[in-house]
């Protein structure tokens, strides 16, 4: 399955041979804005789009907190699958993590197959910013282990470390200081 | 069944902001990029970012007062500085962490992402089976510092 953003959304594209001609501009357009680079062909930065942008943190951060996903300790005892095994299923282990996912997941299948659909460019944008890439690569893989392992020994993942930075714990404030150097290492190389 | 639901609706929140994310500015809401783009992108085509961030940070502490989340209690830096290191090293190496490949990831139905999510979580839960049944960090400390006075008084 060759993914990309831009023949995914508009339809029309396969229709004929002038409408993919013109989709391929489109596709050109966003050759440099692709995921990772931290550049953008378009540039967001009016007054609606940043508010939208807060929002968006927002309800992001009361879903966090609301799943329980803030507190390490229950996402530990949802890593912690050997606890599966005391007791009839699921025993001593708190699946409850794994609705959150599913929950969240639900509601994103839905948006990103009807808002690139609905319309070619978002409220406050100039063009969706999806990434196009599709091939497994060796940075992929090395990056989910390094972050599997990051993640198993203290329970944070960068949402809900950056969520509670500020509610007066320094934990999390210790776990950030040093998350942001590991990620200005990597874009670096 | 009450930590079920709250999780469940937890989550659709989550995907509601991804949602928002993507209808109006047209973004994924990825928290590992957004926060790593505020380090290395220019200032101007990342205040969306900052705007982010700070209604992340913002929302965090005000819905944590809210509903009144109990706080955690300092843990080791010995445990905490290297985990933050990994995961930040990990992240933007792999390009997503649970909420770029996770949420959004899964919902572009993207082969990448699948597979990411497989192997971070299959690490994490191995982590913890291994830290599980090691020491606490506390003695590992004990240890290296014990080590250290032996090496040097010879």
């Amino acid at each position: 399955m060759v993914f990309s953003s831009v023949s995914r959304r508009s339809g029309r594209g396969r229709r004929s041979s002038r409408d993919s001609a013109s989709v391929g501009v489109a596709q050109a357009e966003l050759e440099d804005s692709t995921f990772h680079d931290g550049s953008a062909t378009a540039p967001v930065r009016s007054a609606a789009a940043l508010l939208v942008s807060l929002l968006a943190g927002f309800v992001f951060a009361a879903g966090l907190v609301m799943a329980g996903m803030t507190q390490p300790s229950k996402v530990l005892a949802f890593l912690d699958v050997k606890e599966m095994f005391a007791g009839p299923f699921p025993g001593l282990w708190d699946p409850s993590l794994a609705f959150v996912m599913g929950g969240a997941v639900m509601v994103t299948l839905l948006a990103f197959f009807a808002t690139p659909r609905a319309s070619v460019r978002p409220w406050f944008g100039r063009s969706f910013v999806l990434p196009r890439r599709d091939s497994i690569d060796l940075r992929l893989v090395l990056g989910a282990i390094i972050f599997g392992v990051g993640w198993g020994l203290s329970g944070y993942c960068p949402g809900p470390a950056m969520a509670t930075l500020l509610i007066g714990q320094i934990d999390t404030v210790i776990f950030v200081l040093a998350m942001l150097p590991g990620m200005w290492l990597a874009r670096k190389i | 069944m009450e930590a079920y639901s709250e999780a469940a609706s937890g989550g659709v929140l989550i995907g509601v902001a991804s949602w928002i994310l993507l209808a109006g500015v047209g973004r994924i809401a990825g928290v590992s990029s957004i926060t790593s783009g505020v380090l290395t992108s220019k200032r101007q085509s990342s205040l969306w970012r900052w705007a982010f961030l700070f209604g992340l940070v913002g929302g965090g502490a005000l819905f944590t007062w809210l509903f009144a989340i109990p706080k955690v209690e300092a843990r080791s830096a010995f445990m905490l500085i290297p985990a933050g290191f990994l995961v930040g090293f990990g992240t933007v190496l792999g390009s997503g962490c649970t909420s770029g490949h996770g949420v959004c990831g899964l919902g572009r139905r993207s082969r990448r992402s699948a597979l990411a999510v497989v192997v971070f979580m299959v690490t994490a839960m191995f982590t913890v089976l291994i830290t599980a049944h090691l020491p606490p960090a506390e003695w590992w400390v004990s240890v290296i510092e014990e080590g250290l006075q032996w090496f040097f008084r010879r």
